[in-house]
């Protein structure tokens, strides 16, 4: 139920990934002389020879510039922060609602409750029904568009479709009562926890 | 707008943590060193000895040396990797159950799902019912139920046939999408 940052994950990685790529395969080329052969006349002497080296002797004078060395830091230090904002990303997070404002009219009064307070009580209403050994609930959204998420741990003898149709008609339709609104959405993920069972031993 | 606005979708295809995590962890170790260089040139003087380390050993190498080539290849495949498993969709993971007749006044968007570990717990479950089954393990994948029962009967062919059948009849039940196909395989154990 928790939120991934798999789009975040897939772009950067896709990004890297071609960077990387595309400089291994020029650096493979160059090393290995296919590319002074696929290029032609001036642009083929630009093109390193398999004798030169990795870092020519220029690139000592060109490091020693005030300018590169600034220019050094900053990258490093752009390159450290993206990098570790990426690693805290990576922490799943519920995303929650702010809590709900249910009346808002300072002339009538305030009434405001915690979306924890307000799953809490879906997942006691939830563990009441019949066939639910455990549950879980994360409320998203606001007071006029809330989200309902549960996850539902149900005995693997238990009917599936009846116990979502009680769960939708039972505590998620009160909530909606509670609420005084319809939910926006409501997402269920089931799991499946075996019965007990008793064995070794035959009562007639 | 809201927050949470768009719904959080149940059934997701995995979030390549892993990759993304040792990719993250590289980025910054380069950002830092980049960082601690530049910064210590222009503090000190002098590039830190990592530096020179550095620079010893990659300006001593030529183009065409093996060490060159070799580098040049694993940062081709390195790249290749990271690519792949950026754009390789993998498998969700869960199934969406049919929410057709489980509408309701009180909701607007709906969206039932089982895991596979969940569908796999079911299964096991419905084939341990069956008369003559000892033991059973499930592989569940995106389109598939694959069960190995374990049985002291020498009626392989049966007994396949009633936990597939028994199986079916519990998923069916549930009415996953996209309708998994179940297969059994028995084998027989000492009594």
């Amino acid at each position: 139920m928790r939120v991934f940052s798999s789009g975040l994950n897939r772009t950067w990685l896709a990004i890297i990934g071609l960077v990387v790529l595309l400089t291994g395969a020029v650096a493979t080329m160059v090393a290995t002389g296919l590319f002074a052969t696929v290029l032609s006349g001036s642009a083929r002497t630009s093109v390193p020879a398999s004798g030169d080296h990795l870092l020519e002797p220029g690139a000592t004078d060109f490091f020693a510039n005030q300018g590169v060395i600034i220019g050094t830091a900053v990258l490093g230090i752009v390159l450290a922060l993206l990098g570790l904002a990426w690693l805290v990303a990576q922490v799943p997070h519920t995303r929650s609602a702010a809590p709900l404002r249910l009346r808002d009219d300072a002339a009538t009064g305030l009434t405001s409750a915690t979306s924890a307070v307000l799953a809490d009580v879906v997942v006691a209403d939830l563990e009441t029904l019949p066939d639910v050994t455990s549950a879980s609930a994360v409320l998203r959204g606001s007071a006029s568009r809330p989200q309902l998420t549960l996850k539902l741990t149900a005995s693997d003898r238990s009917d599936v479709r009846a116990l979502l149709s009680s769960v939708q008609t039972g505590p998620v339709s009160r909530l909606a009562g509670a609420l005084d609104t319809t939910l926006e959405h409501l997402g269920v993920q089931v799991d499946v926890s075996p019965e007990r069972r008793t064995s070794d031993s035959v009562t007639l | 707008m809201s927050r949470g606005a768009n719904p959080v979708s149940l059934r997701r295809r995995p979030s390549r943590t892993v990759p993304a995590t040792i990719a993250a962890v590289c980025v910054t170790a380069v950002g830092v060193s980049l960082a601690w260089a530049g910064i210590a040139r222009l503090v000190d003087g002098a590039w830190p000895s990592f530096v020179g380390w550095t620079h010893r050993h990659v300006g001593d190498l030529t183009w065409g040396s093996t060490a060159a080539i070799a580098l040049a290849i694993v940062l081709a495949l390195v790249g290749l990797v990271l690519l792949v498993s950026a754009l390789a969709p993998g498998r969700p993971n869960a199934y969406v159950i049919d929410d057709s007749d489980l509408s309701s006044d009180k909701v607007g968007s709906t969206e039932f799902v089982m895991t596979r570990k969940a569908v796999a717990k079911l299964a096991t479950a419905h084939a341990h019912q069956v008369s003559g089954v000892d033991s059973v393990s499930a592989t569940v994948t995106g389109r598939a139920v694959r069960l190995t029962v374990s049985s002291p009967s020498a009626q392989r062919d049966e007994l396949a046939q009633s936990v597939t059948t028994a199986v079916r009849e519990a998923l069916d039940a549930v009415r996953l999408t996209p309708t998994p196909t179940v297969t059994a395989t028995v084998r027989t154990t000492q009594p």
